[in-house]
């Protein structure tokens, strides 16, 4: 078996005049959650459009799960599972019922069917809600009751797009851990599509960063940290003056040095050592208490990758 | 294949009936009364086994099925669970004949029903010269029209909701089908005698069977073209556009 979930080459579509997905290349390994990032309007649905066969390409082919997508969508569809943007539960049915119908959709038996059902609905805090229709059932309830949908018949691979849109913070976050936790437990792939950076950094083993159709990055969340090629450094103390910042900024390896509520918060290209920083504020009659360097965030990476890219242009 | 039909048209009719979703409980009661209780009953023994009342059934597939299979897709997309159901293995003609099955067995359900309670309220009204029941040939005649008006209703419903953006709009175009396709009937009391009096003579001239058939034999080519055409305009893609 191949260890390529979805192999995606020069993929395109276009709706008239606007390229909503432009020469796409990109593999999502086996196994893995794979977060598709990007900000509204970047193509990210068109991709898990296209990447189920219910969207033709204008150019470019995807192997998903090993099948065609141009003339294998079938196959995929059979072998995946999907939340798409809306979460598409028959709102007069009962919770129990959309995942029945699921079941008898792929095909389960009854018996598996209602032992799945018990299984994803007790992980997810359901079970006791079960005979309730949808509609009475929270936002952040009914996302997790599509995630067990999407789930129910033991796909090897899940499309999930933008899962914890319009989620309160706590909701957000508790379906963030279903998903991470229900992931673990039954291996599946997940081509996560979302804006959301915090959630990205918590799910994905891999990102790929696309904006206005086009892929500006793809790898590791600390691959495209250290490609964004900058730290910050925080700086806590007291008696830090303008004097400190302007010799902080006559330092080549100094981004950018603001003071903020007493912190330093200094930002560095690439690895540069901090101890000489540390040296010259200490020279200057600067007293330190506290030197925390941080990683750049999924939202720092995503940033420059779009400044560069408007540079580029 | 047909297990997926089987699985579609089950969800369909769960929505339909156990739930209550596009008529209330209170509504099929009301569709009972009248056309198993109250019209039937109101020509009196004689109508009722002449098979009269029969005529009632007509109107009853498009009256049932119309306002149900419109949405059937516009309602999917309406509520947002079109793509969804489009993004699972279920193939297009599972999913296509599942909701226009659906459809047609609510509406004939609910006709069997209609004609059995009026049968047990005929019986019950005017069982004193023993068991009253409509005359057997008009009964399968009527059932077996009743199946394809209702193929036809909802036929032409899928047809419309495909393209629908809402299902208001799918039952507000399928209205104005349903309008022109019986307009002949509107049309006919102001044709002058003169014209049809021809026709007359021929219908009497003509076998009753024959004519029966023939027009059975032309509702059911028109539910196999419209059919035919729903299949063709079912395009995963275009839906999820639309």
């Amino acid at each position: 078996m191949s260890e390529i979930a979805i192999r995606i080459e020069s993929l395109s579509r276009s709706f008239g005049t606007i390229k909503a997905v432009d020469n796409l290349t990109l593999d999502v390994p086996r196994g893995t959650v794979f977060g598709f990032l990007g900000p509204n309007g970047a193509g990210k649905t068109t991709t898990i459009r296209m990447l189920l066969g219910l969207l033709a390409p204008t150019a470019g082919t995807a192997m998903v799960l090993g099948f065609d997508i141009h003339n294998q969508s079938g196959a995929i569809r059979e072998r995946s599972g999907a939340l798409l943007e809306h979460n598409g539960l028959y709102e007069r049915l009962t919770a129990e019922d959309n995942l029945d119908y699921h079941g008898r959709i792929y095909r389960m038996s009854k018996g598996s069917r209602q032992a799945r059902i018990k299984e994803l609905l007790t992980h997810l805090d359901l079970w006791e809600r079960r005979c309730e229709i949808v509609k009475d059932l929270s936002r952040g309830m009914r996302q997790k009751l599509a995630v067990a949908r999407a789930l129910m018949h033991r796909p090897s691979l899940i499309f999930l797009d933008e899962p914890s849109s319009g989620l309160d913070p706590v909701a957000a976050a508790s379906l963030r851990d279903d998903i991470a936790s229900l992931v673990q437990q039954e291996g599946v792939t997940v081509f996560l599509n979302t804006h959301n950076l915090p959630e990205a950094e918590k799910l994905c083993a891999q990102v790929g960063v696309i904006r206005a159709g086009k892929l500006l990055a793809v790898g590791h969340p600390d691959t495209l940290r250290a490609r964004s090629g900058r730290n910050r450094v925080t700086i806590s103390g007291h008696d830090f003056d303008n004097n400190i910042l302007t010799l902080l900024h006559e330092r080549a390896e100094v981004v950018r040095a603001e003071l903020i509520n007493s912190h330093l918060e200094i930002e560095l290209i690439g690895d540069s050592a901090v101890s000489p920083l540390v040296s010259l504020i200490v020279g200057a009659g600067g007293q330190i208490e506290e030197v925390r360097k941080d990683k750049a965030s999924l939202e720092d990476v995503f940033l420059s990758l779009v400044q560069e890219e408007q540079e580029g242009e | 294949m047909f297990a997926d039909i089987w699985t579609v048209l089950r969800k369909e009719l769960t929505e339909y009936v156990v739930q209550g979703g596009i008529r209330g409980k209170r509504g099929y009661l009301i569709y009972i009364l009248v056309f198993g209780v109250f019209l039937p009953l109101q020509g009196g023994e004689e109508v009722f086994r002449s098979g009269m009342p029969l005529l009632f059934l007509a109107w009853m597939p498009f009256l049932l099925v119309s306002s149900i299979v419109a949405d059937s897709f516009a309602g999917e997309r309406e509520r947002h669970t079109l793509e969804t159901l489009l993004a699972t293995r279920l193939s297009d003609q599972a999913i296509l004949f599942g909701k226009i099955l659906a459809a047609a067995f609510y509406g004939m359900g609910i006709i069997l029903i209609c004609l059995l309670t009026s049968i047990i309220a005929a019986n019950v009204a005017f069982g004193g010269n023993g068991f009253v029941i409509y005359p057997p040939l008009a009964l399968i005649g009527a059932l077996i029209g009743c199946l394809l008006a209702a193929g036809l209703a909802a036929g032409i419903g899928v047809l419309v909701s495909l393209r629908a953006s809402t299902a208001r709009q799918a039952q507000q175009t399928m209205s104005i089908a349903i309008l022109v396709l019986l307009l002949p009937f509107y049309i006919l009391p102001f044709v002058p005698p003169g014209m049809l009096t021809p026709i007359a003579v021929m219908l009497e001239k003509a076998n009753v069977m024959v004519v029966v058939s023939g027009l059975g034999c032309g509702l059911l080519l028109l539910d196999i073209v419209l059919i035919l055409i729903a299949r063709m305009r079912f395009k995963r893609e275009q839906m999820i556009l639309d």
